[in-house]
């Protein structure tokens, strides 16, 4: 059996214009400090009700994914991974300054509650009432590969048909000008969010792309030789990448977006995606169906 | 403060301590449930009611448990309140 | 793809001691680290240990994992780590680092130290000390992390991808979510009693615990000595609530019962489980119905070792596969400390433990925020005799 592991549908909220690929036509330039999304009118997804404790980022994730599970035509996928650098930073945010500042007496649960990094993978679960396989990864830039690299193992492995694999990121003022003083210089700061709904299957005609190999590095050292080892008609490296979509933890997983739908444009046969943000490398290879 | 008052002015602390932000005072039902059929919160929400009392009228409830009659409904909370208020 | 995952090592530091040995003796003389639930070295003893400058910043939850993964490597032999995965599992991350200097990052005063803050730099420090680790990344499901990034290492074996993984999961103390807890208000003041009907709530506590994880054939060609068996394991979503767990206990249940399947047994087959069991009413009610779903009349001998360690959230899947090792390798089921009295709707735990018992196959539970349920099934090296 030569079961693959394809893309069928991704969709993201980047600071580009989101929940669709015209951007692509014609990106928009990236400047200043940070950037935040470009966001959607949400109330057209959600009601009040549902919308309350959501943050920006929750919003994002659950627009995304829904829309990549409509694409496909999959109500409730076998598992749900996903990956956040930084994770719910702005209720980590909303519980720490407080703390910091000594007010033990009046910390709010549902900023506590909702910092944990696996927040948005399990409401996500819940709303889509979703008992499947669940689990987060935040390994910095290479918290998607690790996304997408258990979703393949779930596929390969679990006997998984679908996967829904994300990866979501948020900024605040604060977090922005200390992302600065530890990483200088370079590409504005940003966040993010991109969903993807993969299968498994013998032949997916109607997939973006396939997804043919997932790696990742800890020895930089060992990242350029990894690199030959690929036949890829075009190498998209972090400069491209951050010039796209800014310095974020979700980056990588914006790289591998916009690298399926060139595929699946007919732009590229395939494409290797490296990214050697941080203190480990990723690297993923894509291929035409 | 008569009562009406009191209502109205938890029902805005209410809004706030629950993100329920595109809602107005008029959305909430001051006699209908606060939980589950009505607006339809939950334990969190129980604890963020307590954080609420404590932070605004000084009142601290001892545990979730306590506090299930008081947040029956917005009336009973403000009945509450006007009687144990020290601030 | 490959058959047979096996466990050659094993490591832990938490509150009732530093290594196999000292975690071992506490277990059976029943002697408690709570409600403190810290290990008793500090940041500068571990460095020191360690070899590690006391002037370099480094989060206590990667000093408690270097601790933990060094025992586990020792113990499978292996010195070289460039070819094998760390897979690692925290929340915590460096936030005892982000809380000390918070306020003097923002304003401007050695806002560097942020690098600190993320769970990946605390694996990264962590594999950096052993000269780095061919591949790694961090799970982070709260409370089990440890238990899924064991489930992850082990499914990178089952691929063919790597002979080698070294999982688990670190987590120091940290104001952050002692005050998180209580704010949710379920941390006891008095050392947490499991399924017990006084229930109270749970007690936090710190430590790591990793396993080395090896396909049975690259174990068997280089001689290891096989400490047990991961047969199977399960990961299921309650998706209920937020914190909350369901009434009827279906995420806990739906991984027990894939563990089971995967491992190709019956209920009547486990030996023991050691439970999620915090001590929180909701938790301990939950699991235990989820029990007798799966086991009906016969729940075989369940304790809850966080009656000992605390609740040690993203490193208790770790600590806690690590005791139940040293459970079957030494034919004992560890206490359930603080039980008295038997509770409505909970199951009724070993209060006293057991010893001269052989343990053939055991289930271990780790349940999070959000309905990330875990469960691993960890089977005896040897056969009954």
């Amino acid at each position: 059996m030569n079961r693959k592991v394809y893309i069928r549908a991704a969709a993201q909220i980047s600071v580009q214009e989101p929940l669709c690929e015209d951007w692509m036509l014609d990106p928009k330039q990236l400047s200043g400090p940070f950037l935040h999304c470009i966001d959607p009118d949400y109330r057209q997804f959600f009601s009040p009700m549902q919308a309350r404790r959501m943050g920006l980022m929750f919003k994002r994730a659950m627009v995304t994914s829904r829309k990549v599970l409509e694409a496909s035509g999959v109500e409730c996928p076998d598992a749900i991974i996903t990956g956040t650098a930084l994770g719910c930073i702005e209720n980590t945010e909303r519980f720490l300054d407080p703390l910091c500042r000594g007010g033990e007496e009046t910390l709010s649960p549902t900023a506590f509650m909702q910092s944990t990094h696996n927040t948005v993978g399990s409401m996500v679960a819940i709303a889509l009432g979703c008992h499947g396989y669940n689990c987060t990864y935040s390994q910095d830039g290479v918290s998607f590969e690790s996304t997408l690299l258990d979703a393949v193992l779930q596929l390969e492995c679990e006997g998984a048909g679908n996967v829904l694999a994300g990866a979501h990121d948020e900024i605040t003022d604060n977090v922005a000008r200390l992302m600065e003083a530890t990483e200088p210089g370079g590409y504005p700061f940003s966040e993010g969010s991109v969903a993807m709904l993969l299968s498994a299957g013998e032949s997916l005609p109607d997939a973006l792309c396939e997804v043919s190999d997932v790696r990742i590095l800890s020895r930089r050292e060992a990242v350029e030789e990894a690199v030959a080892g690929y036949s890829a008609e075009y190498v998209m490296r972090n400069d491209v990448t951050f010039s796209l979509f800014g310095r974020c933890g979700s980056a990588s997983g914006l790289a591998v977006y916009a690298a399926a739908e060139m595929i699946a444009a007919g732009r590229y046969s395939s494409v290797l995606v490296v990214n050697e943000s941080g203190s480990n490398a990723g690297l993923v290879f894509l291929k035409k169906v | 403060m008569d009562m009406e008052e009191l209502i109205l002015e938890l029902k805005n602390k209410i809004l706030e301590a629950l993100k329920l932000e595109d809602m107005t005072p008029e959305d909430i039902d001051e006699d209908a449930p606060l939980f589950k059929d009505g607006l339809g919160l939950d334990s969190i929400d129980a604890l963020e009611l307590m954080l609420l009392l404590e932070k605004n009228y000084g009142i601290k409830l001892k545990s979730p448990a306590e506090g299930k009659e008081i947040f029956r409904s917005v009336r009973t909370m403000a009945g509450y309140v006007a009687e144990n208020r020290v601030k | 793809m490959v058959d047979g995952i096996v466990i050659t090592g094993a490591g832990i530091v938490s509150a009732i001691g530093v290594g196999k040995d000292e975690t071992l003796r506490s277990l059976l003389a029943r002697r408690s680290g709570l409600p403190g639930g810290k290990v008793g070295l500090s940041d500068l003893q571990m460095k020191t240990i360690l070899g590690i400058p006391g002037e370099e910043t480094v989060a206590r939850s990667s000093l408690l994992g270097i601790l933990a993964v060094k025992e586990a490597l020792q113990e499978a032999g292996i010195s070289y780590t460039g070819t094998a995965v760390l897979v690692s599992g925290t929340t915590v991350g460096g936030m005892d680092i982000t809380e000390e200097h918070y306020l003097e990052m923002l304003g401007g005063e050695h806002p560097e130290l942020f690098r600190f803050h993320t769970c990946g730099s605390s694996t990264d420090r962590i594999a950096a000390y052993f000269g780095g680790f061919g591949s790694l990344t961090t799970t982070s499901t709260a409370c089990s992390s440890a238990a899924n990034s064991i489930i992850f290492g082990a499914n990178l074996i089952r691929s063919g991808r790597f002979d080698v993984v070294v999982a688990g999961g670190s987590e120091c103390l940290t104001r952050y979510h002692t005050a998180g807890f209580d704010s949710l208000m379920i941390l006891d003041k008095e050392p947490c009693r499991p399924f017990d009907a006084s229930r109270a709530g749970l007690n936090l506590g710190e430590g790591a615990g990793f396993i080395v994880l090896e396909s049975s054939a690259h174990a068997s060609s280089r001689g290891a000595r096989v400490l047990g068996r991961l047969d199977g394991w399960g990961n299921a979503c309650d998706a209920f609530h937020q914190t909350a767990s369901s009434p009827d206990g279906e995420g806990a249940f739906l991984a027990m019962t894939k563990a089971l399947e995967m491992a190709g047994l019956r209920p009547e087959d486990i030996d023991y489980i050691n439970a999620h069991g915090t001590g929180t009413v909701n938790n301990d009610e939950s699991e235990s119905k989820a029990m007798t779903r799966l086991f009906g009349g016969c729940v075989p001998p369940v304790s809850s070792t966080k009656s000992f360690t605390g609740h040690t959230t993203s490193a208790s899947g770790g600590i806690e596969a690590v005791i139940c090792l040293l459970a079957m390798e030494y034919g004992f089921i560890p206490a359930n400390l603080g039980w008295k009295e038997p509770s409505e709707g909970c199951i009724k735990p070993e209060s006293e433990g057991r010893s001269k018992v052989f343990l053939q196959h055991v289930l271990c539970n780790s349940f999070a925020f959000g309905g990330n349920d875990s469960s691993l099934l960890i089977s005896n090296a040897r056969d009954y005799e």
